[in-house]
C-alpha cells in the first residue's frame, strides 16, 4: 500500500472523526444507556412494584379500559416484560365529526401497575428519554435530528474504515498498551477500544444506518410503491379491518387468548390491540415481542374478540423486510438475555471511550507541534474546551436527569419535561464553565463532579426511598440493585479518571527552539 | 453453558496475548507457537459453547461478544499489571 494512500486515509480519519465526533459521543452514550431502557424506566418510578404476573396486568388493563373507554375505536395494551413495573395502555376514541384526530394525547393514555390498577407513579419518561434522544435528539424537529444523527453515523462509518487503513499494525499491536508515554499511550488506548470491539462498532454503525434506511435511501421504495399505504401494509401487515356493528357483545377474556397466541408464535407477546371493544365485531391483534426474536419486525395474530377464535395470521415477511428487521433487532439487542445485554453494554462503553479518546487524541497530537504551547491557536483552544464540554459534560447531564427524577416535586406540572429541561439547563451551565475555565482544571473538576453525582445516587436511594440497595438486594430485585451498583461502578470509574488527570504532570518535553521559554504546566490537558 | 463459553473466551485470549511479541516473556510454560494454536482452538470451542448456550442465531452474536470481552480482559490484565 502506498504511503500516499495511507496518509490520505489518515487525514480523512482525523477530520471525519472530529467534525461530528462530539455529537457522535452523545449518541453513543445515550444509546449505550438505552440497552437498560426498561431497567431505567423502573428505576425512575421507585413507587411501583415489579410485575409478578403479566396476565394480571393485562386483565387489569382490560377492566380499566372497560370503565374508562368502553366505546373507543381501539385499545392498545402493552404486555409488560419481566423488567418492567407494569404496562402502558392507550386508546383511540370514536372520531367525532368535525374534530381532527389528535395523537399521543395525555388524556387517552394510562399506566397499569403490577397490581392491575391504574398506577400512580411520578410523571417521568425514564429510560425512554435516553432511547429517543439516541436518534431524535431534543428541542428540534425529529426530521432534522434524524438526518443529523444519520450524517454522524455515516461519518462514523468512514472513520472506522479509514481508521482500519491508518492503523498499520492491527494484529501486531493487538495486545499493546504502552503506558506513561503521552501521545503513544493515547493512540494505543484509542486503538484498543476500537480494535477489540471492532465487530460491534461495524455492526452498530451499519445497522444504525439501516434503522433509518427508508429516510436515507427512499429510492427503492419510491420505485416500487406509489401508494405509501401499500408500503405500510407490506412492512407492517395488519388483519383486514372490520366494521363496527353497533351490537354490543362482551369481550372474551384476554388471558386464554394471550396464552394461545404465545404458544402459536413460540415467544412472548409484546402488545395487544383491540378493535371495536364491546362490539359484536371486536377483533384482537397480538404482536410478538422484540424480546423473544432477533428480527424487529414481529409477526402478529388476530382473534375474534367475542369467540376468541384465531381468524388471521400475518404472512411471513419478504426478504427485504426480514433483512431490515434482523439488522434493527441486532442493533437494539432487545432479544438478549442478561449476559448478552451486558456484552452489548460493555461494547457500547468501549465505543464511547473510542470516540472520546479519539477526540482527545486530536489535541494531544497537535500539542506536541504547537509553536508556543502556552498560547495555542484559537482552533486548538476551541477543540480542547469543546472536548471538556461534551466528553465530561454530557455524562453529567444524563446524571442530572436522573437526579431531577429524584428531586423535582412530585406534583409539579409537566414534570417529565421538567426533568429534561433540568438536564439540558445543567449541561448548558457546565458547558459555559468548561469554555471559560482552563481545560486542565475543568477536566478534573467535571470528572470529579460526575463521580460524586453518580456515587451519591444510590446513597440517596438508600436514605430517602424504600428502594435502597439494602432492600433491593435482600429482595433479589436485581433490576434495581443492578442499576444502583452500575452507578457506583461508573462513578468509581469517573473518580479514577479525575484522579489520574489531577495527578498528571507532563514530563519535560523535547522543546522546539521557539518554545524553549517557560511552559505553564497548568494549562496542559491530560496526555496520559 | 454461558459461563463455560466465557471461561473459554478468557483463556483463548489469554493464550493469544501471551503468544504476542509484547507479552510472551511473562510466562515460561508452553512454547509460544503452541499458545497461539491453543488460543485459536479455544476460540472455536468458545463458539461451540456459545451455540450450545444460545442456539445457532444468538450463539453467533453472543460468542462474538464473549470473545471481545475475553480480548478486552487480557488486554487490561496484561498491560495494567506490567511492571
Amino acid at each position: 500500500m502506498s504511503k500516499g494512500f495511507r496518509q490520505s486515509q489518515s487525514t480523512l480519519h482525523t477530520w471525519s472523526g472530529l467534525l461530528l465526533g462530539w455529537l457522535l459521543f452523545a449518541i453513543f452514550v445515550a444509546g449505550t444507556s438505552a440497552y437498560w431502557r426498561e431497567a431505567i424506566n423502573r428505576w425512575a418510578r421507585p413507587e411501583l412494584a415489579p410485575v409478578a404476573s403479566r396476565e394480571h396486568v393485562v386483565e387489569g388493563a382490560v377492566a380499566f379500559l372497560n370503565r374508562r373507554a368502553p366505546d373507543a375505536q381501539s385499545w392498545f395494551i402493552t404486555v409488560p416484560g419481566a423488567e418492567s413495573a407494569g404496562g402502558d395502555v392507550f386508546w383511540v376514541p370514536q372520531a367525532k365529526p368535525g374534530e381532527e384526530r389528535r395523537r399521543g394525547h395525555r388524556d387517552t393514555r394510562a399506566f397499569i401497575g403490577s397490581d392491575g390498577q391504574e398506577g400512580t407513579a411520578r410523571d417521568t419518561r425514564g429510560g425512554d428519554f435516553f432511547y429517543r434522544f439516541h436518534f431524535d435528539l431534543h428541542y428540534m424537529p425529529v426530521f432534522w435530528a434524524r438526518w443529523l444523527v444519520s450524517i454522524a453515523a455515516m461519518f462514523m462509518l468512514v472513520a472506522i474504515f479509514t481508521g482500519i487503513v491508518t492503523h498499520k499494525k492491527i494484529f501486531r499491536d493487538f495486545f499493546t498498551l504502552r503506558r506513561g508515554k503521552g501521545q503513544r499511550s493515547w493512540l494505543d488506548g484509542h486503538n484498543a477500544t476500537a480494535v477489540l470491539a471492532l465487530p460491534f462498532h461495524l455492526m452498530i454503525t451499519y445497522t444504525g444506518l439501516v434503522t433509518l434506511i427508508a429516510m436515507l435511501m427512499p429510492w427503492a421504495i419510491v420505485a416500487n410503491y406509489e401508494d405509501p399505504a401499500k408500503l405500510y401494509a407490506a412492512v407492517f401487515p395488519e388483519a383486514p379491518a372490520v366494521e363496527r356493528t353497533e351490537r354490543p357483545a362482551p369481550l372474551t377474556p384476554l388471558g386464554p387468548v394471550l396464552r394461545d397466541a404465545e404458544r402459536r408464535l413460540g415467544g412472548a407477546v409484546g402488545y395487544i390491540t383491540v378493535f371495536n371493544p364491546g362490539d359484536a365485531a371486536a377483533r384482537i391483534t397480538l404482536t410478538q415481542s422484540g424480546t423473544s426474536m432477533l428480527s424487529a419486525r414481529a409477526p402478529a395474530l388476530a382473534y375474534d374478540g367475542v369467540t376468541g377464535r384465531l381468524v388471521w395470521r400475518a404472512p411471513p415477511p419478504g426478504g427485504a423486510v426480514e433483512t431490515q428487521g434482523v439488522m434493527v433487532g441486532l442493533h437494539a439487542g432487545r432479544f438478549g438475555d442478561y449476559p448478552m445485554r451486558w456484552l452489548y453494554f460493555l461494547c457500547g462503553i468501549a465505543g464511547s471511550l473510542m470516540v472520546a479518546s479519539g477526540l482527545v487524541l486530536w489535541t494531544v497530537k497537535r500539542r506536541e507541534r504547537l509553536p508556543d504551547p502556552a498560547r495555542p491557536h484559537f482552533g486548538f483552544r476551541v477543540v480542547e474546551r469543546l472536548n471538556v464540554g461534551f466528553i465530561a459534560g454530557f455524562p453529567i447531564a444524563m446524571t442530572l436527569y436522573l437526579w431531577a427524577n429524584r428531586l423535582l416535586p412530585l406534583d409539579m406540572a409537566a414534570r417529565a419535561d421538567g426533568e429534561i429541561n433540568a438536564m439540558f439547563a445543567g449541561w448548558g451551565v457546565l458547558f459555559l464553565y468548561a469554555l471559560l475555565r482552563g481545560p486542565a482544571r475543568a477536566w478534573v473538576e467535571l470528572l470529579a463532579l460526575q463521580a460524586v453525582l453518580l456515587i451519591a445516587l444510590p446513597i440517596y436511594n438508600l436514605i430517602a426511598l424504600p428502594t435502597g440497595l439494602a432492600t433491593t438486594i435482600a429482595r433479589g430485585d436485581w433490576v434495581l440493585a443492578g442499576a444502583d451498583l452500575t452507578f457506583l461502578a461508573l462513578g468509581t470509574g469517573f473518580g479514577f479518571a479525575a484522579w489520574r488527570v489531577h495527578r498528571f504532570r507532563p514530563k519535560a518535553r523535547r522543546r522546539t527552539a521557539r518554545a524553549a521559554s517557560a511552559v505553564d504546566t497548568a494549562n496542559w490537558a491530560p496526555a496520559e | 453453558m454461558i459461563l463455560l463459553a466465557l471461561l473459554l473466551a478468557l483463556t483463548a485470549f489469554a493464550l493469544l496475548a501471551l503468544a504476542s511479541d509484547r507479552h510472551r516473556n511473562r510466562w515460561q510454560g508452553i512454547d509460544p507457537r503452541w499458545r497461539r494454536r491453543g488460543g485459536w482452538t479455544l476460540i472455536v470451542a468458545t463458539f461451540v459453547a456459545a451455540f450450545a448456550a444460545w442456539g445457532p442465531v444468538y450463539g453467533a452474536i453472543g460468542g462474538t461478544g464473549l470473545l471481545m470481552l475475553g480480548a478486552g480482559a487480557s488486554f487490561l490484565a496484561l498491560n495494567l499489571t506490567r511492571p
